[in-house]
């Protein structure tokens, strides 16, 4: 099936199959910044925007997403490169590798909140996006400080 | 997870009915199911873009499309509004925003999964869902089974003054219960609803029929009807006997809650 959509402002046309999950078919046009973790929509590795809100990418079909504009850490650079400042300057990475679904998860968070967020309620916000290395507290931090600008 | 030969999507939700009545055919509304269980079909109905996603007050009732987010059940203004916060905390612990983002109303009605705080919550309020072509049917008996292949297009919850109350057991923030128990006062009745049995919402209709022939009966006696009457087993979450010891902490809990 042929489905267009609008990936980093970009228009791109491909050519998949009706079962094939967002995060595949992101990944095969070198999307790879979008990571499957348990690619069972729980882990929040794989999240990406859709028309600006987050969504996890593993449990969306991409032939759904006829036009539809989809943002990933590759389209939000300067927000992920600053972003990635903050969790350096806490340590708070080891693999990394659910680093990019949490700084779509954080930078949404920033656009959705732009008042700030306390810690609790930030806490809530990123309660879907698990990490099996760190134990979260320098991510909180780090989020934290990004999130209201400190 | 899903797999699927075809996908379409269809102009109206009648050609979607008739596809979606024959064999080896999927409805799909928010899709998040589509990772958690094996299923295999031949073609995959999209009915998501036909389905309405608005919340509203019309008269007595809320009145909400079943295509509405759980997300923007959580954050609706017209739930708060209508003083339905019990709601909000039905839906606040299933996974996380991303995830809720997707995962509609309908389609979590549909499902009929015994996990779902919403669908215990939803039998205790005493909603009804509208069929497309069909009509309005209470969520109760739309539960007991039958209306396989029919397709919800609204849900309706009547508005009056109640106490409410949703009491759950899990194991992490985020996880599906182990065992919930959702009960709703109002000067008629009492409804006492428990979920993740780990089956499917029921309701205590002897515990709420000995309350409404005797409303100063003692709290416990209530539990211990209640305890009798529902049946509770096991799975990968928890054990019959442990649901059957924390069943009647958490009703003690919400009966307190609501006044009983």
């Amino acid at each position: 099936m042929i489905v267009n959509l609008i990936i980093n402002g970009r228009e791109v046309r491909m050519d998949l199959e009706a079962q094939t999950s967002l995060a595949d078919a992101l990944r095969s046009y070198g999307y790879v910044s979008v990571k499957k973790g348990c690619d069972q929509g729980v882990c929040g590795n794989c999240t990406v925007w859709v028309e600006g809100q987050p969504q996890l990418s593993c449990s969306l079909l991409a032939v759904r997403m006829e036009g539809k504009r989809i943002t990933t850490v590759e389209g939000i650079e300067s927000e992920a490169s600053l972003l990635g400042q903050y969790l350096a300057a806490e340590g708070s990475d080891q693999c990394g590798y659910c680093a990019p679904g949490f700084v779509m998860q954080v930078a949404w968070i920033k656009h959705a909140f732009p008042q700030g967020v306390e810690e609790e309620q930030l806490s809530e916000l990123l309660a879907g996006n698990l990490c099996r290395c760190s134990g979260y507290r320098g991510k909180m931090r780090a989020a934290l400080a990004y999130v209201n600008g400190l | 997870m899903l797999r699927c030969e075809e996908y379409v999507r269809t102009e109206d939700l009648d050609t979607a009915l008739s596809l979606g009545r024959a064999a080896d055919v999927q409805y799909i509304a928010g899709g998040t199911l589509s990772r958690l269980y094996d299923r295999q079909c031949r073609l995959v109905v999209d009915i998501l873009p036909l389905l309405d996603d608005g919340i509203k007050k019309t008269g007595d009732e809320l009145v909400l499309g079943a295509g509405c987010s759980l997300r923007a059940l959580e954050c609706s203004a017209v739930i708060t509004q209508s003083d339905l916060g019990i709601l909000r905390e039905a839906v606040r612990h299933l996974g996380g925003v991303a995830l809720r983002n997707m995962i509609t109303l309908g389609g979590t009605i549909a499902s009929r999964l015994g996990s779902s705080e919403l669908i215990t919550t939803l039998v205790a309020l005493q909603a009804s869902v509208v069929l497309h072509g069909i009509g309005k049917v209470s969520l109760d008996e739309y539960l007991q089974g039958g209306f396989l292949n029919e397709i919800i297009t609204e849900l309706r919850i009547p508005l009056r003054s109640r106490h409410y109350s949703l009491e759950s057991m899990r194991n992490g923030f985020t996880d599906m219960s182990l065992l919930h128990v959702a009960v709703v006062r109002d000067a008629a009745d009492l409804l006492i609803v428990a979920g993740s049995r780990p089956g499917r919402a029921a309701v205590a209709r002897r515990a709420s029929r000995l309350y409404k022939e005797q409303p100063e009966i003692p709290g416990k006696e209530l539990v211990a009807t209640a305890l009798q009457e529902l049946f509770f087993g096991s799975d990968l979450r928890a054990d019959a006997w442990y649901r059957k010891k924390v069943f009647p902490v958490l009703l003690e809990r919400a009966l307190k809650e609501v006044g009983v």
